[in-house]
Order: structure tokens, then C-alpha cells, then sequence
């Protein structure tokens, strides 16, 4: 059953994962292009005192890589589910409704995270090149939370798409709003460091909030 | 599957902490005024306080006296910050206070230093160019690396090979770790650009709270051990390197005093001002007579005229902030706050804030709305809507009405 399960994602969502993991890896191409533009155009010299003195942050381009991602996936992925009731037959399966979803948002998840570990460890290898340890770690810091958002996006959208109240679907998408608009409230490279542990709870939460519109989806929610 | 019923208790925690995030944000849109304070100077000649107000589409010069002036009145009161004005027209006086006066030593001694609560909280990535303190060049250059500090003294990196220079690392660092310098720092202070008229190097706490001024003179490290008095827990330093050559740089310690680093032997000198260094912003206008301190606050603003020669606290004026009544007034059906910025830290995370619990009383009208709502709403309200109301007032309402509690 499992095995069908993640099948039937493969068939649906393969050729977007592919998408982005191509997406993933132009962006970080383009970046180091124009990083290495950058060096022949300012020094090696004034391009560290621009980041280490004027809060200059190379790899800005990234920012919006995840988010794309995120929302990308969980929208062919859940779309033609509720288009065409799809998730109706998922929920009937002899498999408990959680443990179905569970695969479903599971399976994306790990293939998702991946792509982002690749494209973080990418990122991090590169800029390793040109730069010491201290930028690195600032780096490494400026865009875990981008990375998270990315996670997050696409965690909403599955919770969103499931809600099957037009009028709630609504909140949800201002309550997604708001949690994807607290990972972009600044451009300081490392303004998150301290807050890193609140911006991993966000994608816990809105793990959590999928399985009440499923909740709602089965019990058929007309009302409220 | 009924276990994730309870989820729905999540969705409402989300929406009135997403409320009290958005509704005080939109309060504030709509409502923020700026405050401005009149330009406050002190006047070398009248020895009291100037200022310099726009009202009415027009300047108000007077003094705290309430005497008003003309601008060339003004100019003539207030030499040390009109002097290139009255030196063009040929007014500036020769003497003043018994001190002889030009236009050089003026500027000499005419400098400004800012401080914002912003500066301390705010992320920084801990590598220095460590200038060439004595070239004989007139402009400062780039020195090629940057240093870090480590654990056992410092290291040089080459940003074009990306690799330490071990040689000139071990040389730099031997000099720290002789003069006893325990490693890594607490802090680093220094002025890491070239706009500078000479470089005096870095101030750097060590992890047993010594301080060091380290530079490079010669191509040779100069390290000398500060001693800190003792009643003084220095966080935050800001070096200076103006042209006077009087001071190293600003001081702040933990108890939110303010000191300057003398350069006659290191001394620590206290500048008699009131300010909490997590909150309030500083700021100096220094002339060869008096320091013109002004510390902004949530509360309004305080000048201080502090003499420039001994430190001594000549005068102060205090402005009030006009209290802005749409703000007051949000206080009633605002209860509490969400914050993920602030202007006195360059970090995100949240930062809650709630009015006092007797604003709260106006949670009930809030609850008797959500009564009185029911034929509307053709539902009676649970008692979690009059409980969570009752408590979050405005949001708990409108999650309430939102999600048909």
C-alpha cells in the first residue's frame, strides 16, 4: 500500500521535483557567477570589507528560491486532488486517514528537504572557497530561514488546499500569509540568529494544522 | 483521526497571536507622529541653552531665557557652530573665554558621536583589517588581510587566497599572549575604514575582562593591557580617533554609565549623563567649550552642556515628548502586543508587550458585544469565545466571529 502510495506522488509531482532540483541548482550557478563578477570587478579585499563592515549580503537572489519551491509542490501536488476529489478515494484507502496524509506530505517533505540540503550544502562548499569561517557561518544563518520558509510554503499550501470551507480557506491562506511573512521581516544578513528555534517551530505548527483540515475534509465540514 | 479536533484549539492560539502582530501594526500606520525636539546648542558666549524651532513655516531662534534672535544674532551666540558662517563674513571673534580662537582648531575640536541601542544589538561577523598605524602616508590603506581573534591570539586571513598567514599570525599573536591576553574576545571595538585621519588600531575585552589596545605600528604589533577600574564592566566601546587626539573612543558599561578612554594614560573618564544604554539613543555635538549631549528616550529627550576641558556638568534642559493620544487610546482595546522588530535591535524574534491589566476592564464591553451579537451570529457564544474574550479582548472577539465559536 505504502509503495502505491508513494507511486502514485512519483507519477503526479516527479517532473516539478526535478524542476526545482534544476531550478535549485541554476540559482546557485547564477550566484556564483556573479560572486566571481563581483571579485573581478571590486577585489577580493573590498568584497569581504563590503560584507564584513556594510552588512552586504552576496546570496540575496537565494531568497526566494524556497519559497517558490514550496509553493510549487504543494500546489500540483494538491491540486488535482481536490479538483478532481481525488483525496476523497486517498481517505477511503484500508489505512487511517493521518497515516495516509502522513505519507502523502512525508514523502514530499523528505524529497523537498533534500533538494534543500543539497542546494544548503552546495551554497555553503562554495562560498567556502572564497570566504573564512566567521561569513560562512553568517551565511549559513542568513539563509537557514529562507530554507525554512520553503518548507513551511509548501506545508500551508497542503493545509489550505485540504480546508474544504471556501470561507475558512480564506483564514487560512491570511493565517499562511502572516507565517510565511515573519521569515522575510528583514535583510540584515543573521537578524534571525537569535530566533532560529521560533522559525523551526512554524514549520512544526503548520505540520500540525494539515491534519485538521483533514480532519475537516473527512468529517465534512459545511458550517464553520 | 478526532484527536486532531483538538488542533482546532492551535488555529485559535495562531489567530489572536497573528491579530495582536497585525492590529497594532495597522493602529500604528494609521496613527504614528514623529516627535521633534528643537535644535538644542549651548552657547559659548551667553553660556545657556540655544534652540532652534520651526513653527509656522518659520525659525524660532531663542535661548532659555526665552530671548528670541535673528539668524545673525544667533550666529553671533552660538560661534562654535556658526563659525564657518562667521568666518566667511569676517565676525568670527579672536578670543573667547580667554581662548584664542580659529577656524582650524574649531574643527579640530568639533566632532559628533552618535550611539543607538541598535549598535550593540545587532549581528556582526567578527574579522578587522588591521590598518598600518604609522605609513607616513597621509590617507590610510587597506592592509591586504583581516584578522580574527582566536583562542590563542589572532589570525590573519589573506581574503584573496582565502588562507591565514601563519607567519604574521604567530608574530601578532605572541605580542597578545605576552602581555597575558587570555582569548577569544568578548568584544572587539574599532573603525574599520580608510575615512579616517589616523588609525589607532582595536580595543579588544579578553574572556578574563582585560582590555587591550592593539594596532600595528611599523609593521610590528603594539599591544598595551588597559586597566579597567574596578567598578566598571565595560560592554560596549566605540572608537573615536578624532581630530583633537584626546580620547580613544567611548565606553559603555553594564550599569548604562558612559566613560571615555582618555589618551593621557588610558584613563577612564565618567560623563555625568543619565541613560539606559538598551533603550535610549545618544547624541554629541563637541566644541572646544562644552559637549552638547542630547539622550533621546521613550519619554522625551535631555540636553546636557558638559564642559569640555573637565567633564563637569554645566547645564541641562529637559523636553517632555508630547504624548500622542491615538496611541494612548489604543491602550483600551489593545491589550497586548506582538512584535518581531524593533528599532533598538537589528535582531527578529518576538517581543510581547501588554498594557496594564485595569485597560483590561474594557475586555467586558468586548464580551457584551459578542452577547449582544447573537441574533446575528443566530448562535449563542460558548463559554471558550467568552473566556478567550474575556481575556484577549479585541482578538479573542474577532477569532471568535471568524471562526464561529
Amino acid at each position: 500500500m505504502k509503495k502505491a502510495f508513494f507511486y502514485k506522488e512519483w507519477i503526479k509531482t516527479r517532473w516539478f521535483l526535478l524542476a526545482i532540483l534544476i531550478g535549485g541548482i541554476l540559482v546557485e550557478i547564477y550566484l556564483f557567477l556573479k560572486l566571481g563578477r563581483s571579485f573581478r570587478y571590486a577585489g577580493h579585499e573590498h568584497l569581504w570589507d563590503v560584507i564584513v563592515n556594510r552588512n552586504q549580503f552576496m546570496f540575496h537572489t537565494l531568497k526566494y528560491f524556497p519559497i517558490l519551491a514550496g509553493l510549487l509542490i504543494g500546489v500540483v501536488q494538491m491540486i488535482p486532488e481536490i479538483v478532481e476529489k481525488r483525496l476523497k478515494l486517498s481517505l477511503h484507502l484500508p489505512l487511517y486517514e493521518s497515516k495516509s496524509i502522513t505519507l502523502m506530505v512525508g514523502y514530499i517533505l523528505i524529497i523537498l528537504i533534500s533538494i534543500f540540503i543539497i542546494s544548503f550544502i552546495t551554497l555553503i562548499l562554495g562560498a567556502a572557497i572564497y570566504f573564512p569561517l566567521e561569513i560562512i557561518k553568517s551565511i549559513a544563518i542568513t539563509v537557514l530561514p529562507w530554507y525554512l520558509c520553503g518548507i513551511t510554503a509548501y506545508l500551508l499550501v497542503v493545509f489550505c488546499c485540504l480546508e474544504p470551507l471556501w470561507r475558512r480557506r480564506i483564514i487560512n491562506i491570511l493565517i499562511s500569509v502572516c507565517f510565511l511573512g515573519t521569515y522575510f521581516l528583514s535583510s540584515v544578513p543573521g537578524a534571525y540568529s537569535k530566533n532560529i528555534l521560533t522559525m523551526m517551530i512554524i514549520p512544526a505548527i503548520s505540520f500540525l494544522l494539515i491534519y485538521l483540515s483533514v480532519f475537516r475534509f473527512k468529517t465534512g465540514v459545511q458550517t464553520n | 483521526m478526532k484527536q486532531f479536533k483538538h488542533i482546532n484549539k492551535v488555529i485559535l492560539v495562531i489567530m489572536i497571536l497573528g491579530l495582536s502582530w497585525l492590529l497594532p501594526q495597522i493602529w500604528h500606520l494609521i496613527t504614528d507622529k514623529a516627535t521633534r525636539y528643537p535644535f538644542t546648542y549651548f552657547s559659548s558666549v551667553n553660556h545657556t541653552f540655544c534652540t532652534l524651532e520651526y513653527e509656522k513655516e518659520e525659525f524660532i531662534r531663542k535661548d532659555a531665557h526665552g530671548n528670541t534672535y535673528t539668524e545673525e544674532q544667533w550666529d553671533s551666540i552660538l560661534p562654535m557652530f556658526s563659525f564657518r558662517q562667521l568666518a566667511t563674513d569676517g565676525l568670527l571673534p579672536d578670543t573667547l573665554n580667554g581662548i584664542a580662537l580659529s577656524v582650524k582648531d574649531i574643527r579640530k575640536t568639533n566632532y559628533y558621536f552618535r550611539y543607538k541601542p541598535n549598535e550593540l544589538f545587532s549581528p556582526s561577523i567578527p574579522l578587522y583589517p588591521l590598518f598600518e598605524s604609522m605609513s607616513g602616508r597621509v590617507d590610510l590603506e587597506m592592509p591586504g588581510d583581516v584578522f580574527r581573534v582566536t583562542k590563542d591570539g589572532v589570525e590573519f586571513i589573506n581574503p584573496k587566497t582565502n588562507k591565514i598567514n601563519f607567519t604574521k599570525s604567530l608574530k601578532y599573536s605572541k605580542s597578545l599572549l605576552d602581555k597575558g591576553f587570555g582569548g577569544p574576545a568578548k568584544w572587539v571595538a574599532g573603525s574599520p575604514t580608510t575615512r579616517k585621519s589616523y588609525d589607532e588600531g582595536y580595543f579588544i575585552l579578553d574572556q578574563n575582562s582585560r582590555l587591550f589596545h592593539f594596532k600595528r605600528v611599523n609593521d610590528k604589533p603594539f599591544v598595551k593591557e588597559i586597566k579597567i577600574p574596578e567598578n566598571i564592566d565595560p560592554i560596549f566601546m566605540k572608537t573615536t580617533e578624532y581630530g583633537d587626539k584626546r580620547f580613544y573612543g567611548f565606553v559603555i558599561s553594564s550599569d548604562s554609565k558612559l566613560y571615555v578612554i582618555s589618551c593621557n594614560k588610558y584613563k577612564f573618564i565618567n560623563i555625568p549623563i543619565r541613560f539606559d544604554y538598551k533603550n535610549d539613543n545618544i547624541m554629541l555635538m563637541a566644541n572646544l567649550f562644552y559637549w552638547n549631549m542630547g539622550i533621546t528616550t521613550d519619554s522625551g529627550k535631555v540636553c546636557y552642556a558638559i564642559n569640555t576641558n573637565d567633564f563637569s556638568l554645566v547645564d541641562t534642559l529637559k523636553y517632555h515628548k508630547e504624548p500622542n493620544k491615538m496611541a494612548e487610546a489604543s491602550k483600551y482595546f489593545l491589550p497586548f502586543s506582538l512584535k518581531f522588530k524593533s528599532y533598538k535591535s537589528n535582531y527578529i524574534k518576538p517581543r510581547f508587550s501588554a498594557v496594564p491589566l485595569k485597560y483590561m476592564l474594557v475586555n467586558l464591553f468586548f464580551v457584551i458585544l459578542l452577547v449582544l451579537l447573537k441574533p446575528i451570529r443566530k448562535q449563542k457564544p460558548t463559554p471558550l469565545a467568552i473566556i478567550i474574550t474575556l481575556i484577549t479582548g479585541i482578538y479573542g472577539l474577532t477569532t471568535t466571529l471568524l471562526l464561529k465559536l
